[in-house]
């Protein structure tokens, strides 16, 4: 549970075209005080790539504020073809994502273990 | 309840605090960081802990004071009867129905999954949300991993 505040860095972005995926990986804390930060880089991300891939795997805490906003971003995605993916989910937020029932078949958002490397945007 | 500031008041012992927070979002943090230091100190679940304060804080900053000036959010922890019970207490609007803001009915489940048992309290002068968690062994026997059968 050590590690408070929001660090973000990219998007990078991997493969190109409508295959390009924009990665942002997220380390410290997500709730109400740091989700407007990370809804701000998912725009960016957005405006990078067709899709979208978080890297969890520095974040110690997520709330149902950071998942809003992941899930807005998902939703916004899919309505124009693309998809918000998440990797690197430990701890708390594994459990946080279990508990809402992310981890289940059908979820509104995509687990995966890692996402790609990339390059600058 | 005391007039609103910036900076959080505290005062408490190892195994209680009580914080005075202004109506904002690091105060979500501010209230978490201080239930988690104490949940370690008691043998209770940081994880647990951790989210239903963040999540009760959260609804006090953005659904309590939405026609007028925010106010206060208190929270208040101690160990009672073998318990942690964290109390978020502010002096909104009580509960209400929020067309602007998606989401409360979401906080409100994850607080009646995480704790070992929690009441709600709302009227026109605030709402209260008091959460209880195991300590020591019972709090391993109650992680929030282990999913069958819910904590409410």
């Amino acid at each position: 549970m050590a590690g408070s505040g929001l660090e973000l860095e990219g998007p990078l972005v991997a493969g190109s075209g409508q295959d390009a995926v924009a990665v942002i990986r997220a380390s410290g804390e997500i709730d109400l005080s740091t989700a407007p930060e990370l809804d701000a880089a998912l725009s960016r991300a957005a405006r990078s790539a067709g899709s979208v891939c978080v890297d969890l795997s520095g974040c110690t805490l997520i709330d149902s504020t950071g998942l809003r906003v992941l899930l807005t971003t998902a939703r916004d995605l899919r309505e124009e073809g693309g998809e918000l993916t998440v990797s690197g989910l430990t701890g708390t937020v594994e459990s946080f994502f279990s508990i809402t029932g992310l981890l289940l078949d059908g979820s509104p958002l995509s687990v995966r273990a890692e996402c790609p490397p990339g390059r600058g945007a | 309840m005391s007039a609103p500031s910036s900076m959080p008041s505290t005062r408490g012992d190892r195994t209680r605090f009580e914080l005075s927070l202004a109506v904002e979002p690091e105060s979500v943090t501010r209230a978490r960081h201080a239930a988690v230091d104490l949940a370690r100190e008691v043998d209770a679940s940081e994880e647990e802990v951790a989210l239903a304060v963040s999540e009760a804080v959260s609804n006090s900053v953005v659904h309590a004071f939405r026609d007028r000036e925010p106010g206060t959010v208190e929270v208040i922890a101690d160990v009672r009867n073998g318990r942690l019970i964290v109390t978020v207490d502010d002096d909104g609007d009580g509960m209400s129905p929020d067309l602007d803001h998606s989401g409360l009915g979401l906080g409100l489940a994850l607080i009646s999954r995480l704790a070992d048992e929690v009441t709600f309290s709302s009227s026109p002068s605030g709402t209260t949300v008091s959460m209880a968690f195991a300590i020591g062994r019972d709090a391993d026997a109650s992680e929030m991993t282990e999913e069958a059968g819910g904590t409410a």
